[in-house]
């Protein structure tokens, strides 16, 4: 019995002194993690050859200020002054000094180099984990010298990707409509540019009204509203080639088209005899199918991107508010009892949360709710402002604001704005005209 | 009301309270008294490593958090604080397909011990504490 006790008060004794002691870490700071964008190093032969074709001193170093200036506006990261480097260029991007970008603070390094190979445009690039001395990522691409922007565009992607596990948004455009002239004789055209705002254009003349431009998750593809004879009609815009189709005349009037997760459909309202209803339309076989039968108002509809669940707004209720429904248009549910109205649900490309409009005591809030209803969370709030578009990671919601004319009527603008789901990161997107109703593009590559 | 002469009364109780454990067990034999130290480190210990490593380890924000994210490291400390050796407990989900998140996750916490160090560790019990393993659990900060 003795032999017994001794035995286990050993085993007691020396499980106990090799007992791991575990501390559990469940917090971490949210700020930003400071990198180093060190500018891509040129030969002076290849840095002569672009400047002759692109009219820019230093390829290398716009390209990354480029990539600088994507990773700061996200608010993930906040790229170091350069002027702090201790290491050039070309030999941080062969054999980084770590002790000296440890120094400054840095906790990932870009480093790369621009080749002018065969009248294309060759760029290599590099990541570098500072605090573990070692390479994360090393890509090189090559493409025409005049695609420069959007190869600062990818490696910010790529960047991003690895260092927050969820894929990037910069290689992507937004699509908008331009307004020019008074408020009540407003010019409107459909433009598109890149996410950052640059490489403006404009797509239609303004002859016609537009509205609603929707791109297709899949392709570049856009639907949107135009006015022919005082009648709304629905077309389909190929980005890259141009041409333009009209999808179809509808009875009465169109709200909202927007295309499926697929590509293959296209949702939108129909407004008819006091009453409106969402339908869909196959673009293969333009057959026209009714999805919501109810005596109210019934618009705005948005595909989950399982294809499986549709969100809209109706006041079915006796109020505008947010509900969802099965594709069929069975299983309808209210998910938003807040106070005030809400409007322009739009599902978030992850699939977890549904943004929206609120208006409440004569203000407008872009938010987000899961999307059962549960965690509402008003992201910002302004005089006028709606319309929330998200970028294809589901991080940042892209939307547009009104400012208020003073008695004279004068002062009025329209701005888009974007803002990432903290609710911190508010930011102008500078277009040169006023602008609404912006819908932002899947990515441009993969 | 965030009062810090209360936090810091409470660590001091802390050390009180562990000081006092360590006086009653002074008259126990020998052994007994290595088995105390053995146990762990003491609230006000483990509260500031907890709050030196909270200052080190930027989240990425980007991580669904609706999966499993505990990352689990285990360190080899040198009496100073500065770490010899890390070691990721579940290595094998790093490179497992769909499990990229899981990376990310695991290179911050990396970061966070790199950039700590040395830590906040006890001046006395190197035998207790030589060891650790740092559970990092990124879902209450990304469920927020």
């Amino acid at each position: 019995m003795i032999k017994k006790i001794l035995i286990l008060l050993f085993i007691l004794i020396s499980f106990n002194a090799n007992a791991l002691i575990e501390v559990d870490i469940t917090r971490g700071n949210l700020n930003p993690l400071p990198l180093a964008v060190s500018p891509l190093s040129i030969d002076e032969e290849s840095r002569k050859s672009f400047k002759k074709i692109l009219k820019k001193e230093n390829i290398g170093s716009e390209i990354s200020n480029i990539v600088e200036k994507n990773l700061r506006t996200s608010g993930l990261f906040n790229p170091l002054d350069k002027k702090a480097f201790l290491q050039a260029p070309d030999i941080a991007n062969l054999k980084p000094r770590f002790e000296d970008w440890n120094l400054i603070k840095a906790q990932a390094l870009i480093t790369g180099k621009v080749n002018y190979v065969e009248d294309k445009l060759r760029v290599e690039f590099r990541l570098w984990d500072v605090l573990a001395a070692k390479e994360m990522m090393a890509l090189a691409f090559t493409t025409v010298p005049n695609n420069w922007r959007r190869v600062g565009h990818i490696i910010s992607d790529k960047v991003y990707e690895r260092l927050t596990g969820e894929k990037g948004y910069f290689d992507t455009r937004i699509i908008y409509v331009s307004e020019e002239g008074p408020k009540t004789q407003r010019i409107k055209k459909l433009a598109i540019m890149d996410q950052d705002g640059a490489n403006n254009k404009f797509l239609t003349l303004g002859n016609e009204l537009v509205l609603t431009p929707r791109f297709n998750p899949t392709s570049q593809m856009v639907t949107y509203l135009s006015y022919f004879k005082n009648m709304p009609r629905v077309y389909l815009l190929d980005i890259e080639t141009g041409t333009q189709e009209v999808v179809g005349d509808f009875p009465g009037m169109t709200f909202a088209p927007r295309f499926s997760p697929d590509g293959k459909k296209i949702i939108m309202s129909f407004a008819k005899d006091g009453k409106s209803d969402i339908y869909t339309m196959d673009l293969e076989n333009r057959i026209v199918e009714k999805i919501t039968n109810h005596p109210s108002i019934d618009t705005s509809p948005s595909y989950s991107p399982d294809g499986k669940y549709i969100t809209f707004n109706s006041d079915r209720s006796g109020y505008q508010q947010i509900y969802v429904m099965k594709k069929d248009g069975s299983d309808v549910k209210r998910i938003s009892f807040g106070n005030g109205l809400y409007g322009t649900p739009v599902w978030s490309p992850r699939g977890d949360l549904i943004a929206f409009t609120k208006l409440h005591k004569g203000k407008f809030y872009i938010g987000v709710m899961r999307t059962d209803g549960s965690g509402e969370r008003l992201l910002t709030e302004n005089y006028y402002q709606e319309a929330p578009s998200w970028s294809p990671n589901g991080r940042v919601l892209i939307f547009y604001r009104e400012t208020k004319t003073n008695s004279k009527g004068e002062g009025f603008s329209a701005k888009l704005w974007s803002i990432d789901l903290t609710g911190y990161n508010e930011r102008q997107i500078k277009t040169p005209t006023d602008a609404s109703d912006p819908s932002w593009s899947s990515l441009l590559s993969n | 009301m965030f009062d810090p002469n209360n936090i810091a009364a409470l660590i001091d109780k802390s050390k009180e309270e562990s000081a006092e454990v360590l006086k009653t067990n002074d008259d126990i034999s020998q052994d007994q008294e290595r088995n105390v130290e053995n146990v762990g480190l003491t609230l006000s210990e483990e509260d500031a490593l907890k709050a030196q490593i909270f200052g080190c380890w930027s989240i990425p924000l980007g991580l669904p958090y609706n999966e499993n994210l505990l990352v689990r490291i285990k360190l080899k400390l040198k009496p100073d604080g500065t770490v010899s050796k890390t070691e990721i407990l579940d290595h094998a989900r790093m490179n497992k397909p769909g499990q990229g998140f899981y990376k990310v996750l695991a290179e911050s916490a990396l970061r966070a011990v790199k950039l700590c160090q040395p830590l906040r560790v006890p001046t006395t019990g190197y035998e207790r504490w030589k060891e650790l393993q740092l559970n990092f659990d990124a879902r209450e900060m990304l469920e927020g």
